[in-house]
């Protein structure tokens, strides 16, 4: 499959931005790896790309996708930093820029990525009206403060028992469906989509930030020690609050019991082998995979007054949610 | 929000071997039976689709559970 020529001119731009920017930036090196990954658009490949989102939006109202640039510019920073931040306050990514550099030098960094976010979006100025870069501005900083609140929620339930299934989805919407319902809004509203279409297609992002999410806590709880998922940190993500829920009385006792210990760090490989084995045998990985499904057929389902042929990206983007990385945390 | 329908039809399949098996077999009975909406019974075919796969395990007791 050829590569969307798009994505090249996306990985220049941001190349661009740099040179221009953050020449006499001292830390170039760890600003470079956080633009670097899977999911991101500096490397070679097909997948999904952060940046290529508002691109898709922008091919579903049928717009010239090159109006959006800028978005992918800066969606391409804004989830960058995002990353950086997350693995920092998360603690257990072994490949985490704060574990080659430092906190210090990753915080900063982030930062930096947040203000370069910033700075793209101030490209839009000349090409689309104020009134649209002064609702790009606004509606960023809402879904920042949105997620922001929904990843001390996620946070704060590390410490805490008393949480169910519709706690979680609150706290996913807000930390990852704000998000992407703001870069999907957004490209919409600056690729002159009609307000029926900017509607869809910022509930499309949320739904699908939702099951990106959801995905990535799957693969948290399915993952062993090479990625240092979620159950090393006894992290109660929806496939094991079902598993709490679906297990007999003794073996939800000694889940609750030994994800106490993973809170404490004091989780050994076979330690989490069992929990592994514990949330799958009770139908957590299965459950919550199907729940992911259920909020991508909601995405799709905002596509059906779109022409079927502007929406195949998107259509394809939501259907190959779990297959690249997804949202982190 | 909570999709009750799913948690209790994905509940019965992990703890009722014989109805997992039926569900392996043909999918479109037990969904059909319920009551999902459109956008749940389009998840619980994929639910399917995945339980069904050789590498998955019928059983659920799989070695390793892929995203697809």
């Amino acid at each position: 499959m050829a590569v969307d020529p798009l994505r090249k001119c996306l990985a220049v731009a941001i190349h661009d931005l740099l040179a221009n920017e953050t020449s006499e930036f001292p830390a170039a090196i760890p600003l470079h790896s956080a633009l670097v990954g899977p999911g991101k658009i500096l490397v070679d490949g097909h997948g999904f790309t952060w940046g290529m989102l508002p691109v898709a939006v922008a091919r579903a109202v049928e717009a010239a996708p090159s109006i959006v640039l800028p978005l992918g510019i800066s969606a391409e920073c804004l989830m960058a930093a995002l990353d950086v931040l997350d693995d920092i306050e998360d603690g257990d990514a072994t490949g985490a820029l704060w574990r080659s550099h430092g906190l210090a030098t990753a915080a900063n960094v982030s930062t930096l990525l947040l203000f370069l976010a910033q700075t793209a979006l101030g490209q839009l100025a000349g090409s689309v009206e104020d009134g649209c870069v002064v609702a790009v501005h606004a509606l960023l900083a809402r879904a920042g403060v949105v997620a922001c609140i929904g990843q001390q929620e996620d946070l704060d339930f590390m410490q805490r028992d008393d949480f169910g299934e519709e706690a979680y989805l609150r706290m996913v919407g807000r930390k990852a469906g704000a998000l992407v319902q703001y870069i999907c809004q957004a490209a919409a509203l600056v690729a002159g989509g009609s307000e029926r279409q900017v509607t869809a297609l910022a509930a499309l992002g949320h739904n699908l930030g939702m099951a990106m999410q959801i995905a990535n806590d799957v693969a948290g709880a399915s993952v062993e020690s090479e990625r240092r998922g979620d159950l090393w940190t006894g992290k109660r993500t929806l496939p094991v609050l079902f598993a709490l829920d679906a297990a007999s009385p003794e073996v939800a006792g000694e889940l609750r019991r030994v994800l106490g210990r993973g809170r404490q760090g004091r989780l050994s490989s076979s330690d989490v082998a069992w929990l592994q084995t514990a949330v799958e045998v009770t139908g957590g990985l299965e459950y919550a995979m199907t729940v992911a499904d259920c909020f991508r057929e909601r995405a799709l389902a905002q596509l059906t007054d779109f022409s079927l042929g502007a929406v195949q990206d998107l259509v394809h983007l939501v259907n190959g949610v779990g297959d690249a990385e997804p949202a982190k945390g | 929000m909570v999709t009750t329908t799913i948690r209790t039809f994905v509940q019965r399949l992990f703890t009722d071997a014989d109805r997992r098996a039926a569900f392996l077999r043909d999918p479109r009975a037990l969904i059909q039976a319920a009551n999902a909406s459109g956008e749940e019974t389009r998840a619980l075919f994929r639910l399917h689709d995945r339980m069904a796969r050789p590498e998955s395990g019928a059983s659920g007791h799989s070695d390793s559970v892929r995203w697809p």
